[in-house]
């Protein structure tokens, strides 16, 4: 079996594509970092995670699973769940915007979102 | 014998080639690649061997019959809706592609490229199933990740394909059995 051109330009392509796609996620605003949950394909909370000083335990329950959400201070992670995958457990803290955790037998999204930080009132120091 | 007749040799042959299929996607179920790479529905995509041998081998139309088979004989057996869902979407995107990238075969793509293509196509047919499930297109975040990964596995179960269509010619199992052309590769 050999390897034709065809082959070499596709992979080439692909690779670039998911070169482009990652480029694209990281030069997303990543300043106030907002967590927006949402179940089902409806927002249920955002978080403003950045600079949150306690942190909070959410609990989402949803087509008989339940997800535990724990948000801290700029980074969010589903703590534990009972959905069979385990990939939104898996998945570990996330904390840049872009960053997108799926539970897919809950329906569950956590989604970070973040601005330029032109309104925000920065602290220096 | 005819090329679209369906003799009981054929019939067997799709039914083994079915329960093959199957088997390798209870196989992949068993390696936890999620744990590694954390990503609903990453697998694999072992079974795609099988729908590669039967496009290269039998066709579009049996590889779709024995592609439909596997998936719902795996809903049967697992009872996972969600991912039979995406099965569904990932298996008939991946088919589609592999088959138009065959009858380019000969002269553009090796069996490299229909893999890699496969592969690809079948994650991105998870994703479009995903976002029909979650209503929400946040599941396009996992697709960078999952055309590299696609472009692995389908590198790896193309070595694996190019394997079996070796010894499946040196066999000459089609022609003893009449069991339809082999296809130009």
């Amino acid at each position: 079996m050999h390897v034709k051109k065809g082959d070499v330009i596709l992979t080439v392509i692909i690779l670039l594509t998911a070169l482009a796609l990652f480029i694209a996620f990281l030069s997303m605003p990543s300043q106030n970092i907002t967590a927006v949950i949402s179940v089902d394909g409806v927002v249920k909370n955002k978080i403003v995670l950045t600079g949150l000083k306690e942190p909070i335990t959410l609990k989402y329950k949803n087509l008989g699973y339940c997800n535990i959400v724990q948000a801290a201070n700029g980074k969010i992670c589903v703590e534990s769940a009972d959905c069979p995958t385990q990939d939104c457990v898996h998945t570990g803290w996330i904390n840049r915007a872009g960053q997108t955790i799926i539970c897919l037998p809950s329906h569950l999204i956590i989604k970070l979102e973040g601005s330029n930080g032109k309104n925000i009132d920065t602290v220096v120091g | 014998m005819e090329k679209n007749s369906l003799n009981a040799s054929k019939i067997a042959l799709f039914a083994i080639l079915t329960a093959l299929a199957l088997a390798l996607s209870l196989l992949e179920q068993m390696i936890p690649l999620g744990m590694i790479i954390p990503i609903p529905g990453i697998r694999l995509g072992l079974s795609n061997i099988i729908t590669m041998f039967a496009i290269f081998y039998l066709g579009a139309y049996p590889a779709l019959l024995i592609l439909l088979c596997r998936i719902f004989l795996l809903l049967l057996l697992s009872g996972n809706v969600s991912s039979f869902f995406l099965s569904l979407c990932g298996g008939l995107l991946a088919l589609l592609v592999m088959f138009f990238l065959k009858r380019w075969a000969g002269r553009y793509f090796s069996l490299f490229g229909v893999s890699i293509g496969g592969a690809c196509a079948h994650n991105i047919g998870q994703i479009i199933g995903a976002s029909l499930l979650l209503s929400s297109k946040a599941a396009f975040y996992y697709l960078p990740v999952l055309l590299i990964t696609g472009t692995a596995t389908g590198i790896l179960t193309a070595f694996i394909t190019s394997a079996l269509f070796l010894s499946v010619d040196r066999s000459r199992i089609f022609t003893r059995y009449h069991l339809g052309s082999k296809s130009v590769r």
